[in-house]
Order: C-alpha cells, then structure tokens, then sequence
C-alpha cells in the first residue's frame, strides 16, 4: 500500500480511541442530562432557574472532572463527526430535491442567457426587479455569521461556539448564492469579464466611481475573508477527522488539514490570525452592505436618494441575518442531532439579538419614512402614497406588521424565545417580511419618477420568480450537501470553552508538588476533586 | 439644441425619422405594451385639460447630453462617457447591461435591448451602413446623430475650415416640418442654437436636479401658455 | 542509545501543565519542546512562553500590497486614461472606498498564506518528526539542550506523570504491548 506523504501522516493528537467514533462509549441517558446542564450552568448567564440553584446551593458551580472532560470531548466527537459520515435515505431524498432546485435555477439562468433578458417582467423604468431584491436580500443574510462569529468573539461571549462554525457557514453559502445575481441580471452575460480590472489592448479599466465596482471589490473582499475565516479555524477539525476516518476520507481531511500537528506555536499562529481575522471582518461587513446600498443612494431616484440608506441597509442586513441564523439552526440542529450543543439558551439569547436589532431596524425606518413625507417632495409623497394606501400597500403592511410588531409583542417573552417551533415562524416571517422591504426599495421606487409619463409598473416573469425562488434550494442545498464533509460545529472551540471556567478560576494544576511562584491569573486549587456525579 | 414647445405640432415625424437613421428595431404591439419601446426621442404627452374640452401638451425628449450626466458616473465600465464635442457617449460594444445608467437618469431617455432586434423584410433594406446595429443586452439613446456630427468633422477637416452653422443636421432637426427643432454650436454665441438657448423663453427639463442638459426648451408667448 | 531527543506521552491536562512548567523550571527554552495537543492551552497557564513567529511580516505585506493595488486601480488608471464622467474628479471619495478594500483584502489572503506558510515550511523544533497515530494522550517532544544530561530532564518528567517512549531507529512491526517506533522523517 502507497505511503502518505509525509505531511499527512501527521500523528493523532486528539484523545479518544483509535477506531470508531467515541460516542458509543457514554450511555445515552448520561449523555443528555450531562451535556445540557453542563453547558447551561456554565455560561456567563445561564438562565435564572439554574442561576437561582447556584445560589441556593442545590446545584454546586464546579466545572468538570477530567474524566468528565474526556467523556465529554469523545460524545461531542461522536456526535459530530459521526453525522458527518451516515448518509441515511432520508438524507439523500433531500438532498436529491434540493440538487434539483439548483439545477432548475441554472435552467432557468440559460434560458434567459439564450432568449435574451427580456424574458424576465423589467422593463422601463422599472430596470432592476427580482434579481437585484435577491441579490441584496442574499447580502444581507450573509451578515449573520460576521456578527456571531466575530463580534461575540471579540466581546468574549462564550455561548457562541458551538454557533459560530455553522453560522459562517451561512455567511459564505449566503455571499455565493447573493453573487450569483450580479451576473444573472446582466443583459450581456458573457461580458462579465469587462468588470474585471486586468490590463488590455484598449488601456481601459472599469470605472471605479461606479458602485456597482464597489460592490465587486467589496463582495470579494468579504467572500474571501468569510471563505478563509471559515477555513482557518476548521484546520484543527479538519486534524481531528483526519484522525478518526479510514479510507479516502482520511486522504481527503488529510490534504485540508494543511500540515496541522496541534503544537503550541501552531496554535499561537492560529490565535494570531484568528485575532486579526475577527478585527478586519466587522468593518468589512458594515461596508460591503453599505456599498450595496450605495448602488441605490448614489443615483438621482427619489426614492432612492437617501443618506440613511448605509446604516439602514447594515441594520436590515443583521436583522434578516439573525433571523435566517435562527431558522437554519432549527433545522440544523435537528439535522444532525446537535441538541444537547445548541440549546434552548442559544435561541434565547438570539432572539433577545433579534429584538433588539428589530427596534434599531424600525428606528431607521422610521427615520427614513419621517423625513420624506415631511419633506413633501412630489415624487417622495406620490410613492408614500402607492406604498401605504396604494397597488403596494399589501406588501408594505405586511411588512410593517411582521417586521415591527410581531418581533416587538413577542421576542420579550423567554417562553416564545426558547419554543423552537414559535421561533422558526417568526423568523421565517422577518425573512419574509425583509425580502419584500428589499423589492419595496428596488422595484417600488422605480416606478415613480419626476415625469409622470414615464410612471411604470413590474410584473414579475416565470424565470424570474424561479431563479428567485431556487436560489434558496441552493442555499440549503450547500448547507446539506457539505454537512458531510465539514463539522458545523467548532469541536476545539467547544472543548476550549468547557475548560476555560476552570483555567479561569483555578488553573490547571491541581496540587502543588513543589512551592513554586505562581504565574498570574491561577488560584490555589481546591482540596478535593468532585467525584464524576452529574446533576439531575 | 433648442426645442421650441409652441411649434411643436406632435406629428412624431422626428420619432420615425430617428427610427430610420439609427438603425432602431421595432419591438412589437406586446413588448411596447409593456414598456419596452426602443424609441430615443419620444413625443410625452400630458393632459391639461380633460374630456369635453380636452387639451394636452406635448414635450419631446430625447437624450439631454448633460453635462453633468448622472448616467457616466455609474456606469460599472466606462460604456458612458462624455465627449470633447460636449455629447453623451454611449459605447456599444463596451455595455454589458447592467442598466445601472438607465436608473440613473431622471429623464428615463435611455432604453435597452431587452431582445434581439429584428429587422424584417422590407425594413432591413433601408438600414443605415454609417450606424452600429445593437445585439441584445444593449443600452441606447439619443447620441445627437453622432455619425453625421463625424462625417461633417471630418469633410471639415478634409477642407480645411471649421465645421459651419447648419452642416449638421441630427435626422429629428432634418424632418421636423414646423422647424421645432433646432441644433447648432453651443459654444459660437452667434449660431441659432445658442442663441435661442439664451432668449427669455428658455428653460431646462428638471432644472434643480442641476444636470447641466445641452437641450433647452422655449415656452411662453404662444397659444399654449398661460 | 541517545539522539538529543526525548518522546513522553501525558494524560490529562493537568499532567502537561505540571511537565511544562517542570522543564521551564529547569531551564529548556520553549523553542527546544514541541507539545501537541488537541485544543489551545493558555501559555500562562504553561509556564509563560510563546513562540515566535514571522505572522505579522506577512500580514503586514499584505496591508502595504493591498493599499499599493488598490491606490493604483483608482488613482493610477485614471491617470493613465483619463475618462471623465458625470464632471467627476479623479481623486475622489470612491478611491477611498477601493483603497479601504483591496487593503483588508491583502491583508486577510496574506495573513491566511503566511499561516500555511508557517505550518508547512518552516521548522518548529522538531518539525521533521513523524509519529505513529495510535498514541493515546498529548505527545511532548524535547530536544536535550547540549548543557544538559538527557537522564535528568527524562527523570524530570517521568516524576511529574509523563510517560517515556523509547525511540529505535528502525521501522519494523510493532508486536501487541512492546514499546512504540518513532521513525525520523525526511528533512
């Protein structure tokens, strides 16, 4: 049998048994009571009924034995990586469907490239419709994983790691599925390179006072931030899969584990850039949406000329960007069985997120909405006028009931935050409600401009609304199709996190052979280790 | 350019005399329907007064060739460009149709390609070999008849003397039977254009957008006003 | 038979602070150990020493690449070809944009290869080393310094927990329960 090279043959150094997955050994009821109590109790604020034991002393706040670690460790291995490799009917029915969805996508994209773009309902003045609402509305989804990623990291918020791997995930899946637009709605497709700037015969370059230029070098500078801040943190889980595969998977995690040997100067590259990575991706992520947005605000349109339209947008974009997170963690979750890692708590606390962001959206809204009808600017009072009281307002009510109230009557109350089934309405609501906010904005304001002979009206066309519609087949079919490949939750992360109370509060070592001068931030340690009971 | 509204008789004579000098397809009962018409100058009517006394007034436009284009500047590959002459380019083979332009005018003068133009039997006969046919995926408007601009520069040139007052005639200005239209030389203060750019009759479409539009209109005097 | 290196495996997280801070106590400089475990430990809680490491030059030249490229896209090129559109200047708010960009754009591709770069070419201590993968528990690996007897430093850590692996310079079957090969890679 050929020998790997040498770099993959790197050694094991995550701890659990050779073969099989590790799981097997922890008995299931265990499992469960041990893991959810755990990882509540141990949360800077944990819910009240746990805090309310700590206090009273009937639930004792001692982190975990070693031996509790280590089974810990090897069920968050097991569960992990063993959804990784079955591949159940069920699995391959949705994967199959969903495969579909992006291939009538794709279908539907050629035969517009064929017939000409006229097949979608744009017209004049109405030339932006469907696939630009899309393509924001994809933006702004993909902010999700900026915020839980790097924002909660850089304010040492520990319940986020086991999110933060699949809300990455979102991010990217979101940011390639939201590029896909500028280049669908192109009349000349097969001219895309002319954005591109590289040099030619002509001596021309693209115009880069242009938004739309903006929005090229902006999305790429986040789809590769995202790509690699998804990557770079996987490498020690790639090392982990190497480890606990056989066969053509271990070649594969082999190659993507990138030469990782777990030593502690790796480790201190990784925090390094991780470090660097988590402070350069906020400002990317407020300035890609704000240039998005910018594709509106820098032109003359009415409706469009707004000044509040960057934090608007921004604020919109984390808004939708909660809410799809929250959605697709429920079904992640189920998917993969990651209910004793991502609990009632997480959701609690995304939902107060989301309620506090839905406020800040409304504010801006409002804001907006304020100073154009006090303004009185013909055109201004004739689109407030189709949108509240006219052919929009539908859409627009809708809008305002599900983006301004229903997170405002429920989101405060922790029984609707923390029932999964209340919270997977609500949110697929918002989402719903933030596309048609998106396509009020694109395609409502178009239809009003400073001469009235030149009012229009959209309809949307068949390949519109399924190239629209499939792009969330593809979306979830990215998630689906890589949940076997990538773990979608950050295993070292997690295990750095049940470890970081103790090393907090006690240090490592618990007895002392020798006096020794202490390095800063350990206490002595207690005199006797708990023994590896767990909580009812 | 100066148009001249009281004389304006909206015949449409300028709308099928650009049809036919550029080069422009026809798109169909269905797709005009849906406001998808190729036309670069366009006759926009409105209603002053309705039914039994109905009056409407009528306001050619084609493209302004501002000087302050709010198309150029968002136009992701320089397909849009401003001239030495003072025109506004629009660069065929250079647009890959964003459209970004056309929501950027205020005007709404610029249309698009939605399809291939089609160019049948008699019609393909009379095209004009001085103007690029557009594929689909295009953008398009007014350019002044920038090929008749070329030509008369370049018989200038060949003489060796100035292009003068009334050598180039845009196909709208040739056809026009109540001389509404007029072109010239914004630049020579003694041309017919310029000068009838600065009588007192003369005003700008959407004035406070600040545009700077090379077209003035003249009303006011005539039986429509008041 | 010595070769200046020593192999130990350590159970528990305990055990590596204890042999970690027995070796700093002694005097072996963190270039010369190389400990590989499965999640990060803080290196206060190891006895202190981090590594250096080459990261920031590369992030660094990333930032300058970014903002040279990006300075040259929206200044550069115009002044190449000038296309005046909408009577916009060329020095404008929309170089600000690009510049901002393309700079955090160089800066992350950079960051992110002179991390490959540092894993896969340059030698940390004991680089070259490769071990069989059916080792339970974290595998330290110290290289004697030449001031040092290497029976001390393995005395040393056996009394703190860890366990000694023999190495044999010779790849051969490994029988059920007899000590593991360590084999020396290429350079």
């Amino acid at each position: 049998m050929a020998r790997l090279p040498n770099w993959a043959r790197l050694p094991r150094y995550s701890r659990g048994p050779t073969r099989g997955l590790g799981h097997e050994a922890v008995p299931e009821a265990e499992r469960q009571i041990a893991y959810e109590h755990r990882d509540e109790h141990l949360q800077p604020g944990a819910s009240s009924r746990v805090q309310d034991a700590v206090a009273d002393g009937t639930i004792e706040d001692v982190p975990p034995t070693e031996e509790e670690l280590a089974r810990m460790d090897a069920a968050l291995d097991g569960i992990v990586l063993g959804s990784m490799t079955r591949i159940g009917p069920g699995y391959l029915l949705l994967a199959l469907v969903l495969g579909f969805g992006t291939l009538s996508l794709f279908g539907a994209w050629l035969y517009q490239i064929f017939e000409g773009i006229g097949v979608a309902g744009i017209n004049r003045p109405v030339f932006w419709g469907f696939y630009i609402t899309s393509f924001v509305f994809w933006i702004g989804v993909s902010h999700s994983g900026t915020l839980i990623s790097a924002i909660l990291r850089v304010l040492n918020v520990e319940w986020r790691r086991p999110l933060t791997r699949g809300a990455e995930a979102m991010t990217l899946f979101s940011l390639m599925v939201g590029a896909l637009f500028p280049l669908i709605h192109l009349g000349r497709v097969w001219k895309f390179y002319f954005m591109i700037p590289y040099p030619n015969v002509r001596e021309l370059w693209p115009n880069f006072h242009s938004a739309l230029v903006w929005d090229l070098v902006a999305i790429l500078t986040y789809m590769t931030s995202s790509a690699l801040f998804l990557f770079m943190p996987m490498i020690p889980d790639m090392a982990t899969a190497r480890d606990r595969t056989t066969g053509i998977r271990r070649r594969i995690y082999g190659v993507l584990a990138l030469g990782w040997r777990g030593s502690q100067q790796q480790w201190h590259r990784l925090h390094l850039a991780m470090k660097v990575y988590t402070i350069v991706i906020i400002p990317v992520a407020v300035s890609v949406h704000s240039i998005v947005s910018w594709d509106f605000a820098m032109t003359t349109n009415e409706g469009w000329h707004s000044t509040i339209f960057a934090p608007y947008f921004v604020i919109g974009a984390i808004y939708s960007g909660v809410a799809a997170l929250i959605t697709v963690l429920i079904f992640v979750r189920r998917g993969l069985g990651l209910q004793n890692y991502i609990t009632k708590f997480h959701f609690d606390r995304l939902g107060l997120i989301l309620l506090a962001v839905s406020v800040i959206w409304f504010y801006m809204f409002f804001a907006q909405t304020l100073t154009n009808w006090y303004g009185g600017n013909p055109v201004d009072r004739e689109l407030e006028h189709l949108h509240i009281f006219g052919a929009m307002a539908p859409l627009w009510w809708f809008m305002v009931v599900v983006n301004v109230l229903l997170p405002f009557f429920t989101l405060w109350f922790k029984r609707v935050r923390r029932s999964l089934p209340t919270m997977l309405v609500i949110t697929l609501l918002i989402n719903m409600g933030m596309w048609i906010e998106r396509f009020l904005i694109v395609v409502g304001s178009n239809v009003r401009n400073h001469l009235p002979f030149d009012w229009g009206d959209y309809t949307p066309a068949l390949p519109e609304i399924i190239i629209a519609a499939a792009t969330f087949a593809m979306f979830a079919f990215l998630y689906v199709a890589l949940s076997k490949a990538l773990p979608f939750v950050s295993l070292w992360e997690v295990k750095e996190g049940w470890r970081l109370d103790k090393w907090r509060t006690q240090g490592i070592v618990e007895e002392e052979t020798e006096p020794v001068e202490e390095p800063q931030g350990v206490s002595p340690p207690p005199s006797e280790n708990r023994p590896g009971e767990v909580l009812a | 350019m100066a148009i001249d509204l009281d004389l304006c008789s909206a015949c449409q004579a300028c709308v099928v005399a650009c049809y036919a000098e550029n080069n422009i397809a026809t798109v169909g009962e269905e797709q005009i329907q849906k406001d998808r018409g190729l036309h670069w100058i366009r006759i926009e009517r409105y209603w002053k007064t309705e039914w039994p006394q109905p009056r409407a007034l009528f306001l050619p436009l084609l493209c302004q060739h501002c000087d302050r284009a709010p198309c150029e500047s968002v136009c992701p590959v320089f397909a849009s460009v401003h001239s030495d002459d003072g025109l506004n380019l629009q660069v065929y083979n250079r647009c890959f149709g964003t459209r970004y332009c056309a929501n950027n005018c205020p005007y709404k003068v610029r249309v698009f390609n939605w399809f291939k133009g089609e160019f049948p039997e008699p019609v393909n006969a009379q095209l004009n070999p001085d103007v690029t046919v557009r594929g689909v995926g295009i953008m398009e408007k007014c350019t002044f008849c920038v090929q008749r601009i070329r030509r008369a520069r370049q018989q200038a040139r060949a003489e060796g003397r100035e292009v003068l007052e009334g050598e180039v005639v845009p196909a709208c200005v040739q056809t026009c039977p109540t001389g509404a239209l007029t072109f010239g030389d914004l630049n020579d203060p003694n041309s017919l254009a310029a000068r009838l750019a600065a009588s007192d009759r003369a005003y700008h479409l959407l004035e406070f957008l600040d545009t700077e539009p090379s077209i003035s209109y003249l009303k006011g005097l005539g039986a429509e006003s008041g | 038979m010595s070769r200046g290196v020593i192999f130990a495996v350590i159970e528990g997280q305990e055990g590596i602070a204890r042999a970690m801070r027995r070796l700093a106590r002694m005097g072996v400089s963190g270039k010369r150990i190389e400990l590989l475990t499965d999640i990060p430990y803080p290196p206060a809680l190891l006895g202190g020493e981090t590594s250096d490491t080459r990261l920031p030059l590369f992030t660094s030249l990333g930032l300058v690449g970014g903002l040279a490229l990006g300075l040259f896209l929206s200044v550069g090129t115009l002044l190449l070809y000038p296309l005046i559109v909408g009577s916009q200047a060329v020095i404008s708010p929309p170089v600000f944009v690009i510049v901002y960009e393309l700079t955090i754009l160089g800066l992350v591709v950079m960051t992110f290869v002179g991390f490959v770069y540092e894993n896969r070419f340059r030698k940390d201590p004991l680089h070259d080393w490769v071990i069989p993968a059916d080792i339970e528990g974290h595998v330290l690996i110290v290289q004697v310094p030449p001031d040092m007897v290497e029976s001390r430093i393995r005395t040393a850590l056996s009394e703190e927990g860890a366990r000694i692996l023999p190495i044999e310079d010779f790849e051969a079957e490994r029988p059920e329960g007899e000590a593991l090969v360590i084999e020396r890679g290429p350079s």
